[in-house]
């Protein structure tokens, strides 16, 4: 049946309004800073075979594993529970079904027309503290899954229209944050509500086999956009790799890739990718995919609406058992934020083999993860590094780079909140790659105990090596972590630790710069 | 002036200058020219060169008409009534049909003074030779008639029963009287003690609204803004003003909108911001360049930040720090304070902004600071976070006082220079800026807070829908403004405009919203609007997927739609005008032509890409910007937790009771208010604002943990500020009105909600609780309620002169119809002129209202019903 193009165009629209109300009504309804302030969170929906049909723009690391988590989550429900049905929120953490890892919950929702399935709405949020081993459930060194913190399957939040009490109670027994909790699985279901409605709305108004007609409508024009993207980076076979660093700072966590462009398709080949390690950095699936689509989409063009057609002409092959498809229960903490991050560098740098002209130098590469506690509080954040240089401009200094885009805490939030006292936060001048564009500087970041004890857990990379420069560009400067004690003694910390932490010490955290691109120092 | 007529459309101009010595047959002849809607360049007028010339052919017929000599460099005839003189140009115009010639002279702009349109003109040449002559306009509302009267109709009324009062009046022969001088005179002496005037001049990036009211029906003008110099379009707006007849002494007030502190921050027109010197916190000198750490696109490898204010090596770090209570980590010694301030002086700064951390809990260092370089360099302005913005959270504290440092010098060098013109031309009135949260200030406060100044244009339209709601005892309504460009949507709920807190200064928007990180921060209330590239300029086209897209690039004004002829570009009001809904052959009440031929080649182009008609394609842009403006009029409702269909849509701009009907259907509205000047709305918002005073304070306590009187002693001392600051304003003090707000959030969340707040806390946390399930769906009662900010704001109505703004004279009108492409097919649909529906007389859709600065299409299942001024449409 040919679709009325224009009809098809508005409810094309409709749909991903409705992802950005559902991002909207997420972060209305939260309660607690990491989604309400940091917006480390992401909605979805899905038609009823599961594709996905609209997307709102948050954190690009939720963005190929949510559709991902939603197909392995499906699986699993109806294996266990025969199916999904109406009335039901479904939430799930585990990473191998839902695609990061613990601290993002994912909260599913089924939605029913007339009695039939219709979609599904989808969103997940970082929830700052699911248990485990240290404050903020991010170790270094958590040897499986289990030791990270709670693993939830596919559990039901709601039956009938209402919220099961057992399972909300179970989040919140085990975190350390338990109001937090509750206060934002509250806000992922009002989210889904407000994507199911406006779901709803589109198929009462227009009627399903307009809506039906429409979603095919823009799957294909996004893959047949992809394709014509593709095709217009060349054909070829490129190869690159890089490392990330393992606990001890060596580079010995190889991600090898081969990226094959050919008449309009990409096949990304991770043989040669080192094997799963018993440390919180394997990436699941999900995760790796996230990365590829980031970097494909910066690359080729981001005004694709991101649906379930943009991956029909990429295909990926991981070997299971590696870092970036590993196999439960290895520990998966560390790999959304430090692996997805090396991951996207290094097919950017695939990608700048086809297309120099379109890719930034290497940025900071690092997420630079702190995450503080003790039994009663937690506070994560993350702190941006130098971008690298771009074939016409410098990098920007002390911003997020690629894989996320959270928002920092104001210091002056901290100091209230938390027995935190920030005593330095500025760039660190100097440490961008010269070149013919300058990479953007790192930022210094010092944060000091005031009272009592805590733990403090630094995860962090590109401290041995440096963000590489591109074409003749310099490096980078590595990143540092220390601790400064109220005597003023300093004791280098490495770039993945956790440790006790005593008030009167100050941890300063100096992010990596970015690659400088070009030969030389300055421009002409 | 150049007055030329196109014989086919009625309109027209007189050519010629007008002699000193005949000023008053000058300015009526303006005036009437206005009335009649015709285009007439001010140059002459402007310039003070009044000589009177009349067209070789114009004066032999003017002789004719006149019955006497008429010397081509002598004064024209002085002591013509305006009935007269009106019939006078009916003749010539219906005698001349020369062609309509737009272009101003020397490039100073048209004049555009009309909403009456000179419809049809009608000379009978009777067998005994005499020429009667009959002119049929529009008379649009609102528009100055000196004498107030139908210049049409009613003059010819007059002259008959003149003639009957005293038959041996001579009546020359093509029916018109001759009056005395003294007659004359005695309307001259009337009009020079005019009753005073309050006057609104809205400048906008292509023209300046200037609207006056006074006694009687207001007066309506527009004229080119110039860029570069916009206190020049303000002048030229008054003395335009003035050649209608009204002495610029009579004026009582001047509310004044302006946009040079968007501008500026833009790096616009040449407005060179000042070095801009910013003292903060050792170890902190970053922070505000550092911003929020976020992209404003998450997938843009070429993102840039917008160019910090201050640049790094003009951040000076002091040795100082406060902590979360306001208590002294690290003293600021005196020693400390020598160096930071030769520091600052070494570099020569146009301006300084003083940031400390926590300083809104304590700001003893920044008075410090600030007494210390004021002392050492005066004359360089200098702000201090803790009175600009006394707020936590620091990045958006020290934007927002760096950014009112950088605007500091302009706004003070333009509102001064604004104020010297007007002391020049022997204007005395005050002048009232209009701030971003649409209140008014008077120039000399404003140009201390400059930062309170950005945003403030757009908010005129929200509080002139508030104003037509107030008029109508209507709580809730959507203000939607369609212009060539943007879209802007803002809501007045219960009455109130919505404010939101802070805005991205020169930043962005994506999908409607503003985008943090793409602008700079400025924490003042402004009237929350969202805005979307949709508007009659706005560029349709077809994507490589084969999808139809519209905007977001617009052709603007210039090139402009394809029927202005100057480009191909396929926009919205192209499709329009191929649907019908647009006049074919002019815009702008028929004195500004365009090219519906041009407008179906360009959607044409767009049809044959898409594989469908040219109708199918013009009604598929319509609907598909019509989809995106439905979302912007969604993001200040439903994202805010009201409900679209509880709201009455008011529909203003160029283009916005065009597309209303569209939109009301989409979200589910029933009623929608079309006011008397769509076009002009915004200046209209001017005259409607109020003055407003706020002050405020950082509270940070739980509403438990307050004992009593503690909430009403926190807030004694801001009513008494506020109240102070507003009668500082000019305002009567019998007539302020005093409201108390607190800002509010649950412990440990970091989003305020602001509600009433009167002296016990228990009554102000419940209402938090009832606000917060109001917005986000759920209220958490056992959970502790902090109070951010206490809030005072005293408001009054604008001193002096009352608006009184009485409808125009009513003209019949003439029946037309237009064919309308409606669900497949072209349809007749009546064309009605607005001026010439009754009070009370409804018109059922499908149908097509035009008056000259817009358009209203009545859809089907609408009818349109004239409720005293405005247009009320309901379904």
């Amino acid at each position: 049946m040919s679709a009325d193009p224009i009809l098809g165009e508005v409810i094309a629209g409709a749909l991903v309004y409705a992802g950005e109300e559902m991002g909207i009504a997420v972060r209305n309804a939260a309660y607690s800073p990491n989604v309400k302030e940091r917006l480390d969170h992401s909605c979805a929906l899905f038609d009823a075979r599961g594709r996905l049909i609209a997307q709102a723009e948050h954190i690009p690391v939720h963005l190929g594993s949510l559709p991902w988590g939603l197909t392995r989550t499906l699986a699993a429900i109806r294996a266990t529970h025969g199916d999904v049905a109406p009335g039901e929120m479904w939430v799930v953490n585990d990473p191998y079904l839902s695609g990061t890892h613990l601290n993002d919950v994912t909260v599913i929702r089924p939605v029913y027309f007339r009695g039939a399935l219709a979609g599904f709405a989808a969103n997940k949020a970082h929830h700052a503290d699911v248990g485990g081993s240290v404050p903020g459930s991010i170790s270094t060194d958590a040897g499986d899954l289990f030791a990270e913190g709670l693993v939830v399957p596919p559990l039901r939040l709601m039956r009938g229209d209402a919220i099961v009490p057992e399972t909300v109670e179970l989040f919140r027994a085990n975190s350390r944050t338990p109001d937090a909790r509750s206060g934002d699985l509250r806000a992922q279901v009002a989210g889904n509500v407000t994507g199911e409605r406006r779901l709803l709305e589109l198929f009462e108004r227009y009627g399903a086999p307009a809506v039906d007609a429409a979603i095919e409508r823009a799957l294909d024009a996004s893959e047949r956009r992809m394709r014509a993207a593709l095709r217009a980076l060349g054909d070829g076979v490129f190869d690159a790799a890089d490392a990330l660093e393992d606990p001890d700072g060596d580079p010995t966590l190889r991600i090898a890739l081969r990226l094959t462009l050919r008449d309009g398709e990409a096949r990304f080949d991770y043989a040669g990718t080192v094997a799963q390690v018993p440390y919180p950095l394997n990436a699941v699936y999900g995760v790796t995919l996230s990365g590829i689509f980031y970097a494909l989409r910066a690359v080729t063009d981001p005004s694709i609406p991101m649906n379930d057609g943009c991956f029909r002409p990429v295909h990926v092959d991981v070997p299971e058992g590696t870092l970036l498809n590993p196999l439960r229960p290895a520990p998966v903490g560390g790999g959304n934020v430090e692996t997805s991050t090396r991951n996207a560098d290094v097919v950017l740098h695939a990608l700048a083999k086809a297309a120099p002209h379109r890719v930034p130098a290497c940025s900071g590469g690092t997420m630079s993860n702190v995450m503080l506690g003790a039994a009663d509080w937690a506070f994560y954040e993350t702190n941006g590094c130098g971008m690298g240089a771009r074939p016409d401009a410098d990098g920007l200094s002390g911003i997020q780079c690629h894989m996320t885009n959270t928002l920092n805490t104001p210091i002056e939030a901290i100091e209230r909140d938390y027995p935190l006292l920030v005593t330095a936060y500025e760039f660190a001048p100097g440490t961008g790659g010269r070149g013919r564009r300058r990479g953007g500087d790192g930022l210094i970041r010092a944060l000091r105990l005031t009272h009592g004890t805590a733990h403090a857990t630094l995860l962090a990379d590109r401290h041995t090596v440096a963000p590489p420069g591109a074409l003749g560009g310099e490096d980078g400067t590595p990143g540092a972590h220390a601790l400064v004690r109220e005597d003023g003694t300093r004791e280098a910390l490495p770039a993945k630790c956790s440790r006790v932490w005593k008030a009167g010490e100050t941890i300063e955290v100096r992010t990596p710069g970015g690659g400088g691109y070009g030969p030389g120092d300055g421009e002409g | 002036m150049v007055v030329e007529r196109d014989a086919e459309r009625g309109a027209g101009a007189v050519d010629g200058v007008v002699d000193a010595d005949a000023g008053e047959f000058a300015q009526r002849i303006f005036q009437i020219c206005g009335d009649l809607a015709l285009r007439a360049v001010g140059t002459d007028l402007a310039r003070g060169d009044r000589r009177a010339r009349f067209g070789h052919d114009a004066r032999d017929r003017l002789q004719a008409a006149l019955q006497r000599d008429v010397d081509a460099d002598a004064p024209v005839v002085a002591d013509l009534d305006v009935g007269d003189v009106v019939g006078v140009v009916a003749v010539l115009l219906d005698l001349e049909g020369v062609r309509s010639d737009l272009d101003a002279v020397e490039g100073r702009g048209p004049v555009l003074t009309g909403e009456r349109t000179l419809r049809s003109v009608a000379a009978e040449q009777h067998d005994d030779g005499r020429i009667q002559g009959r002119v049929g306009g529009r008379v649009g509302h609102g528009y100055d008639d000196l004498s107030g009267r139908d210049l049409c109709g009613r003059g010819k009324r007059r002259r008959e029963q003149r003639a009957r009062e005293d038959p041996g009046r001579s009546t020359s022969p093509h029916g018109f009287t001759v009056r005395a001088p003294a007659k004359v005179a005695s309307q001259r002496r009337r009009k020079a003690s005019a009753s005073p005037m309050r006057v609104a001049i809205d400048v906008g990036g292509t023209f300046t609204d200037l609207v006056a009211v006074g006694n009687g029906p207001a007066i309506a003008l527009k004229v080119a803004t110039t860029p570069r110099r916009p206190e020049e379009g303000v002048v030229r707006a008054l003395e335009a003003l003035a050649a209608r007849g009204v002495p610029l002494a009579s004026i009582d007030s001047i509310a004044h909108a302006t946009t040079i502190a968007t501008n500026a921050l833009l790096g616009q027109m040449h407005l060179e911001l000042p070095r801009v010197v910013f003292v903060t916190t050792e170890g902190f000198r970053d922070v505000i360049e550092i911003g929020r750490q976020n992209r404003s696109a998450v997938y843009d490898l070429g993102l840039t930040r917008p160019r910090p204010l201050a640049a790094r090596e003009d951040r000076i770090g002091v040795r100082q720090r406060t902590d979360f209570r306001g208590r002294t980590l690290v003293p600021l010694e005196p020693r400390e304070i020598a160096r930071v301030v030769d520091e600052v002086r070494a570099r020569d700064p146009g301006a300084i902004a003083v940031g400390f951390l926590h300083a809104y809990a304590d700001d003893a260092h920044e008075r410090a600071m600030e007494a210390a370089l004021g002392a050492a360099l005066p004359g360089v302005p200098i702000c201090r976070s803790s009175s600009v913005d006394p707020e936590y959270r620091e990045y958006e504290r020290f934007s927002t006082t760096v950014v009112n440092a950088a605007l500091l010098p302009i706004v003070r060098r333009y509102l001064d220079g604004l104020r010297a013109a007007l002391d020049e031309r022997g204007v005395r009135a005050p002048l009232y800026v209009m701030r971003s949260d649409g209140g008014m200030a008077r120039a000399g406060d404003a140009s201390s807070l400059p930062a309170a100044l950005i945003e403030s244009g757009p908010a005129g339209g929200t509080i002139a829908a508030a104003a037509l709601a107030r008029r109508l005892r209507i709580d809730d309504v959507l203000a939607f403004d369609m212009g060539g460009t943007t879209a802007k949507a803002g809501t007045v709920a219960g009455g109130a405009v919505q404010l939101a807190g802070e805005f991205e200064a020169a930043g962005g928007t994506h999908s409607g919203r503003s985008v943090k990180g793409s602008g700079y921060p400025v924490r003042f209330p402004f009237v929350d609007l969202a805005e979307i590239s949709a508007g009659g300029g706005t560029i349709a086209w077809v994507d490589d997927g084969g999808s139809l897209r519209v905007g977001p690039l617009s052709a603007g004004a210039d090139p402009g739609p394809a029927c202005y002829g100057r480009a191909d570009n396929a926009t919205v009001t192209d499709a329009d005008v191929v649907l019908g809904r647009l006049d074919p052959t002019h815009l702008l009440g028929g004195t500004f032509p365009i090219d519906a031929s041009r407008s179906r080649a360009a959607i044409a182009a767009i049809a044959g890409a898409l594989g469908t008609t040219l109708e199918a394609a013009a009604a598929g842009i319509v609907t598909i910007v019509d989809a995106q403006m439905s979302k912007v009029l969604r993001i200040v409702t439903v994202e805010r937790g009201l409900d679209p269909r509880d709201f009455a849509l008011v529909a203003f701009g160029g283009n916005g009771p065009l597309h209303a009907c569209a939109l009301a259907d989409d979200l589910g509205i029933a009623r929608i208010l079309v006011p008397p000047r769509p076009g002009l709305f915004s200046a209209d918002g001017l005259l409607a604002a109020t003055l407003r005073q706020v002050a405020a304070a950082p509270l940070l306590r739980a509403t438990a943990d307050l004992r009593a009187g503690e909430l009403s002693a926190a807030i004694a001392p801001l009513l008494a500020s506020a109240r102070a600051g507003i009668l500082a304003q000019g305002a009567d003090a019998a007539s302020i009105a005093l409201r108390r707000e607190a800002d509010a959030r649950y412990r440990g969340q970091s989003f305020e909600l602001t509600v009433p707040c009167d002296d016990d806390a228990t009554a102000v946390a419940e209402a938090f609780h009832a606000a917060h399930e109001r917005r986000y769906g759920y209220a958490v009662r056992d959970e502790a309620v902090e109070l951010v900010n206490v809030r005072a704001i005293a408001t009054a109505p604008f001193p002096g002169t009352r608006a009184d703004d009485a409808a125009g004279p009513f003209v019949p009108d003439a029946t037309a119809t237009r064919d309308v492409y409606i669900d497949g097919a072209y349809r007749s649909v009546p064309l009605r002129n607005r001026a010439g529906l009754r009070d009370g007389e409804g018109v059922a859709g499908p149908a097509l209202i035009e008056q000259y600065d817009a358009v209203t299409w009545v859809a089907p299942g609408w009818t349109a019903t004239v409720r005293d001024r405005d247009l009320e449409l309901t379904r």
